[in-house]
């Protein structure tokens, strides 16, 4: 991700690389030869005393997150933090305490999918009643990665936190965040296929008024060389199916503009788009989107649209379905708020 | 003989099989039409039956990713009767899923022993000259020697064109580095004879960079649409560069599920464009 992070900045208006650091400065070297005229260190401490950068961008393992984020903030200088925000919920706590005690510093998270307007929409639709009052989705995350045992951080539970949900899924937990806000409570099953982490997952998630949903992750199916991340929504006068290229809305009878019977958005007919797109495939728009946010927030001094708030969230939802999943049995979780996030 | 001449099917179109196999796009298995159409191509003797119709329909090339089902249809060299082949280079998603599966350094020996111990001791007698580079791990031209490593497998084709993927061409564009697409070029060059062309989602950007760059591209493969979807920074911007561009430019159409319609074509043709990829499931529908 460092290097999507990078040839973004490329081509943002106004964003340039100040450096470029890695323990191993032999891989730092490696991106620089990519075209990034900037200077390598291969300790951030290093790097801050020595630049002052306006912000950070952390792209590294997910157990480096918690100190890298900590330094920078205590240097009192913006950070972006790739997902999810750590291994554990206690680590994820931390990082948030350290964040409020500087109110005034801009930190993002690279839930990407926040940046999707189709996601944005759909929440609106949902917010609106346009299908009439939700009783129950459908949230599927699907990836054709793992179908043998693997190594290395990612498939190891004390770096990465567990395994598809926490590595993968977490961008769809982020997508139900948005649309339905924190659920009651989980039932969670999970199985190592091929690994000590789990490689598949189901929970049923309840939340207040009766609304249900089943969460479905995976990294060992074939046919999703790219991840998807699919919701079908079914409501009293409708259902609605969003992912990440196309918004579909179905009801049964004319709701304010909407007719009745099918309609459709695709994600390139909806703003924001992006100028430049380095993966036209997966995502493309909302990488570039969210890097203009963070240096637009930076520079601006203002919130980023996707921050700690929001990953805690995701974080005390991945904490809970893994326990759940352990202890076989539903995990309650602390009472939710009112209402899903405002649709703008 | 022009390239146009020589790779132009019917309405100059060329075929498109590198998101029907399911490396491109968001995979098969999202859409059903799609995904029945990659399990009957999955085949080898049906895809080789296919390919074989489309010729006979006029479509005298297919723009491929290296595969293996691809390679098994071919046979072991170019049969008259078959497309020419375009390859995309490099298929990097095909080696990160074979590095997910086998590590780096598997992925690696397992391109090396397809591409066999005559062509390897080739490469790296070539590769001496550039240890130093190789050693500092420089990106342009580990690119290079990627490249080469997958031309191995497509030389026996004798593939007109070849082109860079996206990804990459992009990259060069976000970095600013002109010697990405210098490396690209030069091993083309050396490797096949073959002309070499660039796909980009950044059509307009890539166009004027070029001309920055004092670079001539064969061929372009960019994004259109009626709509004006994926047409980057924006249609006008696009349109002109079109106009501008010596190079034969190609259309890809993501998601399209048919021919382009007349007007449709009528307009592509008025702002220059010889044709589109077909890769759309009509065409590899057709018996």
């Amino acid at each position: 991700m460092g290097i999507m992070h990078a040839a973004m900045l490329g081509v943002i208006p106004g964003g340039r690389v100040a450096a470029l650091v890695d323990r191993d400065e032999r891989h730092a070297e490696h991106v620089r030869s990519m075209g990034i005229d900037a200077p390598v260190f291969g300790d951030l401490a290093a790097c801050l005393d020595a630049l002052r950068p306006e912000g950070v961008f952390i792209t590294t393992p997910t157990f480096t997150h918690r100190s890298l984020f900590e330094l920078c903030l205590t240097r009192e200088i913006p950070a972006f933090c790739e997902k999810p925000l750590a291994p554990t919920l206690a680590d994820a706590q931390a990082m948030v305490q350290a964040a409020r005690a500087r109110p005034q510093l801009p930190v993002a998270v690279g839930f990407m999918l926040g940046h999707n307007p189709l996601f944005r929409k759909a929440a609106d639709l949902l917010r609106r009643g346009v299908p009439g009052r939700i009783r129950s989705f459908r949230a599927v995350c699907r990836l054709s990665q793992v179908f043998s045992p693997k190594k290395g951080w990612t498939f190891t539970r004390e770096q990465a936190g567990g395994g598809v949900l926490i590595n993968s899924g977490c961008h769809l937990l982020f997508v139900l965040d948005l649309l339905f806000g924190p659920p009651r409570s989980v039932f969670a099953r999970a199985s190592g296929v091929h690994n000590p982490v789990e490689d598949t997952l189901a929970a049923l998630l309840e939340y207040p008024d009766g609304l249900w949903g089943t969460v479905e992750v995976t990294w060992s199916v074939p046919g999703h060389e790219l991840q998807c991340h699919d919701i079908e929504v079914i409501g009293t006068q409708g259902t609605l199916e969003v992912g990440n290229d196309v918004l579909r809305l179905w009801l049964s009878q004319k709701h304010e503009e909407y007719p009745a019977g099918w309609s459709l958005w695709p994600r390139a007919a909806l703003e924001p788009r992006a100028p430049f797109n380095l993966s036209p495939d997966y995502c493309g728009d909302e990488f570039y989107l969210e890097v203009r946010d963070f240096v637009d927030a930076v520079r601006r001094q203002r919130p980023p649209r996707v921050g700690l708030d929001d990953a805690l969230r995701v974080q005390t939802l991945i904490d809970a379905i893994y326990r759940s999943a352990e202890q076989r049995a539903p995990v309650s979780l602390a009472p939710p708020r009112e209402a899903a996030h405002d649709a703008d | 003989m022009t390239l146009i001449d020589e790779v132009g099917g019917p309405d100059g179109d060329l075929l498109g099989l590198y998101r029907v196999l399911g490396a491109g796009g968001d995979g098969p298995a999202n859409d059903p039409l799609r995904r029945e159409l990659a399990l009957r191509l999955a085949d080898p003797k049906t895809l080789h039956r296919c390919l074989a119709r489309r010729f006979e329909q006029g479509f005298r090339a297919v723009v491929v990713w290296s595969d293996k089902v691809l390679f098994e249809a071919l046979g072991r060299r170019h049969e008259p009767d078959l497309p020419r082949v375009i390859p995309i280079v490099p298929n990097l998603q095909g080696f990160m899923r074979e590095a997910v599966e086998y590590g780096m350094v598997g992925a690696g020996l397992r391109r090396a022993w397809r591409v066999g111990a005559l062509s390897m001791a080739g490469m790296g007698l070539r590769g001496i000259g550039r240890l130093g580079e190789i050693k500092r791990r420089d990106f342009p031209t580990l690119l290079g020697s990627f490249i080469e490593l997958e031309l191995a497998d497509f030389r026996r084709y004798q593939p007109p064109l070849v082109l860079l993927q996206p990804q990459m061409t992009d990259l060069a564009l976000a970095m600013h580095n002109p010697r990405i697409l210098e490396a690209f070029a030069r091993t083309v060059a050396e490797r096949t004879g073959a002309a070499p062309g660039y796909i980009t989602c950044n059509f307009a950007t890539l166009m004027a960079s070029f001309k920055a760059w004092g670079i001539e591209p064969a061929a372009i493969v960019a994004p259109w649409h009626p709509a004006g979807y994926g047409m980057r920074p924006d249609v006008p911007a696009c349109e002109q560069a079109a106009r501008a561009c010596p190079a034969p430019i190609w259309a890809e159409r993501r998601g399209a599920l048919d021919a382009p319609l007349p007007e449709q074509r009528s307009h592509l043709q008025k702002i220059g464009l010889v044709g589109v990829v077909r890769e759309d499931p009509a065409v590899w529908s057709l018996q």
